[in-house]
């Protein structure tokens, strides 16, 4: 008889409902509203703008790269401890959890930037899948790029989270085609944005909303058409154990720079991670996440 | 065959939509003809036909082609025998011929249907694989007049594949991107697959009543409901219907010469 050890996903109780596993299984992701207070977010853009405006004033080993329609914060979390707490937000990670069987690992981080700009005459918007630097051929998939479901569980082991920090109106940001993270027919040549074959959608979100994704979800951004600029925190999961694609998570120089629980979520790690637990016993008991 | 987009569609979403299939002159017979039937009483009907009229629900007739010979060229319209052959790997079968009126005062139909995980009826495949979709049973809807939007057709987009219980709470009313719902112009027909959750909503216009041919087929080598009386082929009437057509009712055990001939452009390479 084969025997398992007692933290087999087998048996996993998962935490998200039910509904929440129809949809996301159904259209490959999740919306969470207001996850974050005003007061949070209205600090994070005050951080972010300082360090858009004097990239020598962001810490290391914050990294800030931008132009003059569009700027990234690498490792924004190891800037600011009010950035990590997007990262391990307990509402997003019960989701991110119940879609990796508990075991999330961080792998990046970053807040991006995005401005209204000339659209030259012919350029559209494009859609794309995450495929960590490498597109397999048509007919496979990338193994860190999984989508699963069985026995009632979900198995997403690559999970993007995007939590924007302006309202969005619709039309503008984040947007998607639905249902692609289980397409199995090649992608026609002749699909484009604007083309009745490929039925892609944008959000209406509030700042404070969370956007969670499969990254087998053609996805991509609409041209920002506000006023003031889109920003928008991208955390990236994987399932922690099997393997570690993207190295430059957990940055053991600046390990002083964020807390265990952070540092604990960048690392690779078999078993259930602490803040995991934590999480858990909170859903056990009824308490409110935070 | 289908092309890229329609394969992409269909897998994505569980439908697509042919535009333009049927001649518009045609349309216009059909309709002029279900027009006449609905003032029919049932009585009037000689088998195989035969409606059924509930009250406050659309009005329902059956197995037009033996009335009517424009319903016999929808039946073997190219374009539809194109989406069916392909679908079922050269091997098609129409099983069921139906169509309705709904005027606004008839209850729209239900969502229903849907997958939810766990095993499919053998009766219900789809596969996908290097690249071809195989259904083995999928439904075509025929519209004969224009459908604004907000009426007709309505289906949860890519419940075919879906692996959970779909939330009791969504209506066929919801908006997008959660329910979809499709407009099409007469002559124009949806393809979709009986997992998914699909709806017909009320009829909400007033200048006409929707009036809509409904066509399922199957894998002619599989078995079905052959022992039914109300199932194809009705053997009594073959001589009423040309002989592709009662080929394309009857399953396929190599004697279809006539139904060939229609069907051989439109077959996919499928290995040996």
């Amino acid at each position: 008889m084969l025997i398992r050890g007692e933290d087999s996903a087998i048996n996993l109780p998962s935490t998200l409902t039910e509904e929440e596993k129809w949809h996301y299984d159904l259209f490959g992701y999740l919306v969470l509203q207001q996850v974050v207070s005003p007061a949070e977010i209205e600090r994070m853009l005050e951080i972010a703008s300082g360090w858009f405006a004097d990239p020598k004033a962001a810490p290391e080993p914050v990294n800030v790269t931008q132009d003059e329609y569009s700027g990234v914060l690498n490792n924004v979390q190891y800037g600011d401890r009010i950035f990590e707490r997007l990262s391990v937000n307990e509402k997003v990670m019960r989701v991110v959890m119940g879609l990796m069987w508990n075991r999330p690992r961080l792998f990046n981080c970053a807040l991006v930037l995005q401005k209204q700009r000339p659209i030259p005459e012919g350029e559209k918007e494009r859609l794309h899948r995450d495929t960590s630097g490498f597109d397999f051929p048509d007919g496979f998939y990338n193994p860190h790029n999984d989508y699963q479901a069985g026995n009632g569980q979900i198995y997403s082991n690559y999970v993007n989270t995007a939590i924007t920090l302006v309202d969005v109106p619709k039309n503008n940001g984040f947007m998607c085609i639905p249902g692609t993270h289980k397409s199995l027919i090649k992608l026609p040549t002749t699909l484009d944005i604007d083309n009745e074959w490929a039925p892609a959608i944008t959000f209406e979100l509030k700042a404070g909303d969370c956007l969670i994704f499969s990254s087998r979800l053609m996805h991509g951004a609409k041209f920002w058409k506000e006023d003031y600029p889109r920003r928008v925190v991208f955390n990236r999961y994987q399932f922690s154990f099997y393997f570690n694609e993207n190295y430059n998570l957990p940055i053991e120089a600046h390990r002083d720079r964020i807390s265990a629980d952070q540092y604990e979520l960048e690392s690779v790690q078999r078993s259930e991670k602490g803040f995991a637990k934590r999480i858990l016993k909170k859903l056990e008991d009824g308490e409110e996440l935070c | 065959m289908l092309t890229q987009e329609e394969k992409w569609y269909l897998d994505l979403l569980g439908y697509f939509v042919v535009r333009d299939a049927v001649p518009k002159a045609d349309v216009e017979v059909m309709k002029a003809q279900m027009f006449e039937w609905y003032e029919w009483d049932a009585s009037d009907f000689k088998p195989p036909m035969r409606i059924n009229a509930p009250e406050g629900k659309p009005w329902w007739v059956y197995n037009m082609h033996y009335g009517h010979e424009a319903f016999q060229r929808l039946i073997l319209n190219p374009e539809i025998l194109r989406v069916s052959t392909a679908l079922t790997w050269n091997y098609p079968r129409i099983f069921d011929v139906v169509a309705n009126i709904c005027y606004p005062d008839a209850d729209g139909l239900e969502l229903h249907g849907g997958h939810k995980g766990w095993f499919r009826s053998p009766h219900h495949q789809y596969q996908v694989a290097n690249d071809e979709i195989f259904a083995s049973f999928f439904n075509l809807s025929v519209s004969l007049v224009d459908v604004p939007p907000g009426n007709g057709f309505a289906c949860i987009p890519g419940s075919h594949k879906s692996e959970f219980q779909y939330p009791e709470h969504i209506t066929m009313d919801d908006p997008p991107p959660v329910v979809h719902n499709i407009p099409v112009n007469a002559g124009d027909f949806i393809v979709f697959l009986p997992n998914t959750r699909h709806a017909g909503r009320r009829w909400h216009y007033d200048a006409y009543p929707r009036m809509t041919v409904f066509l399922r087929w199957v894998y002619a080598k599989q078995f079905h409901h052959v022992d039914s009386s109300w199932c194809l082929p009705f053997d009594a009437h073959k001589d009423e219907i040309p002989e592709a057509l009662h080929e394309l009712e009857s399953r396929d055990h190599g004697q279809r010469k006539a139904l060939n001939k229609l069907i051989n452009p439109f077959k996919v390479d499928i290995p040996e």
